[in-house]
């Protein structure tokens, strides 16, 4: 599926993949926290190689946000924040506590902390999936696609949430269609088809690519866009 | 009337050793059924092997048979047990299959993408198996193990056929004193409806208290 795809992502960075479905994009993120085993090649994280002994480690270092949300749908929305750091790190119900209701106050859902995921709007539950990401004080963390299974109008609360996180220095790696977001928060935007990286670069390149193919795909996701406005 | 009344006593006093044989059956075989679904679901192939095996078997022999294996066959082997334990056990191993099954339809409907997500905070297997899986394949499992429930209440009435004085054998007993023998089973048979009532309310209303705010009954995501 992937082939030689080779970057860094510096702490603190954001960096933004494009590119049409299938071309590898979350498979690459998988990868990187090994929800998907690759047959070769090595990733590493502060200079130490993620493996399949360390994995458990590496991913309390690294978030995950889904599609989908994948919200536990038994627990709270504060219960959804700080079962990780409870379960994985041991960290005290109390001070766990304090850690979730900072970070749903920062996703703006600290008046919804009782709710459960099936109460919750899809921007809503993107929200406690990202606060339950940052929970974990990770490094960095992936973003798959994390507006595009949202209904138009609800795409904008999840974006300010992002956009706030870049301002404080996040090192984020997102995986959107979402160009206006991505020419906002991106140091660096990846364009990938077919597994591969066909054009790399500032957020300004992409203003006018240097290739055909990446031409192509951008006035595909524009039109599109102008299609639901 | 009179006749019932005076009847009574004996018949739940009867009825007593068939719910013993009930509580015990049940309590056990949820812990059976969970292991054995754990088996199924996340075992290696030598564990599923055997969880399979076990639950195929006793899910498809009869009862009785499974019954007078263990006590009338089972001293051939220098084991015998009194006709209780041997009926606890045959129950228990019979009920331990079916929950085996229920058990893993519970966890099976339980995503992969929730799976996934405690997988990305860093959780191992286990945590993943009781934190997650576990806490909600309780819930979805209360309504197939409701009738499971009441099928074993039913079911211990065939620890008679090893000498268990439990309901259905006291019934007999006294029929054969007294000569009448529809008000007899027909007032064992009422006893048994009361108590599957009250057992499918009690079920009914844990259900409902256990079910996720914001999801409706039966709907599971």
């Amino acid at each position: 599926m992937l082939r030689g795809i080779s970057f860094k992502l510096d702490s603190g960075e954001v960096k933004v993949i494009i590119g049409p479905s299938g071309s590898g994009k979350s498979t690459l993120l998988r990868c990187i926290n090994l929800l998907t085993l690759p047959d070769k090649g090595r990733v590493f994280l502060d200079g130490i190689q993620i493996r399949n002994e360390n994995k458990y480690i590496s991913r309390q270092e690294i978030g995950f946000v889904f599609q989908h949300f994948n919200l536990f749908a038994h627990l709270t929305a504060l219960e959804n924040v700080i079962i990780g750091p409870k379960t994985v790190k041991g960290t005290k119900a109390s001070k766990a506590r304090k850690i979730g209701e900072k970070y749903l106050e920062k996703v703006g859902l600290i008046n919804k902390k009782d709710a459960y995921p099936a109460e919750l709007s899809g921007g809503q539950q993107q929200r406690v999936g990202i606060a339950r990401a940052l929970a974990m004080e990770p490094k960095l963390i992936l973003l798959d696609e994390p507006t595009s299974a949202l209904d138009p109008e609800l795409i904008g609360e999840v974006l300010v949430v992002l956009r706030n996180l870049a301002k404080d220095g996040l090192t984020m790696l997102v995986v959107s269609h979402e160009m206006e977001f991505a020419q906002a928060v991106a140091q660096e935007i990846i364009f990938m088809e077919k597994g591969k990286i066909i054009e790399q670069g500032p957020p300004e390149q992409f203003s006018n690519p240097k290739y055909e193919r990446t031409k192509q795909f951008l006035s595909k996701i524009n039109e599109l866009r102008e299609d639901q406005a | 009337m009179n006749y019932i009344i005076s009847i009574l006593p004996e018949l739940l006093k009867a009825f007593c050793v068939t719910l013993q044989l009930w509580a015990i059956s049940i309590s056990a075989g949820v812990i059976l059924g969970m292991l054995g679904a754990i088996g199924l679901v996340y075992g290696n192939r030598i564990i599923y092997a055997l969880c399979i095996g076990y639950s195929e078997f006793f899910r498809g022999t009869p009862l009785l048979i499974q019954l007078f294996l263990i006590y009338f066959g089972l001293p051939s082997l220098g084991i015998n047990l009194p006709s209780f334990p041997a009926a606890a056990i045959a129950l228990t191993l019979n009920s331990g299959a079916y929950q085996t099954q229920y058990f893993r339809g519970a966890i099976q409907t339980i995503r992969g993408e929730q799976i996934e997500a405690a997988e990305s905070l860093g959780m191992n297997r286990l945590q993943i198996i009781r934190k997650i899986v576990i806490s909600q394949a309780v819930r979805i499992v209360i309504a197939p193990w409701s009738n499971e429930c009441i099928g074993i209440l039913k079911f211990a009435s065939l620890a008679f056929t090893v000498g268990v004085v439990e309901i259905l054998g006291a019934a007999k007993m006294i029929s054969y004193r007294t000569f009448r023998i529809l008000p007899t089973f027909l007032t064992a048979a009422l006893i048994y409806l009361a108590a599957v009532i009250v057992i499918t309310e009690l079920l009914d209303l844990a259900e409902s208290k256990l079910r996720i705010p914001g999801l409706k009954k039966g709907q599971i995501e």
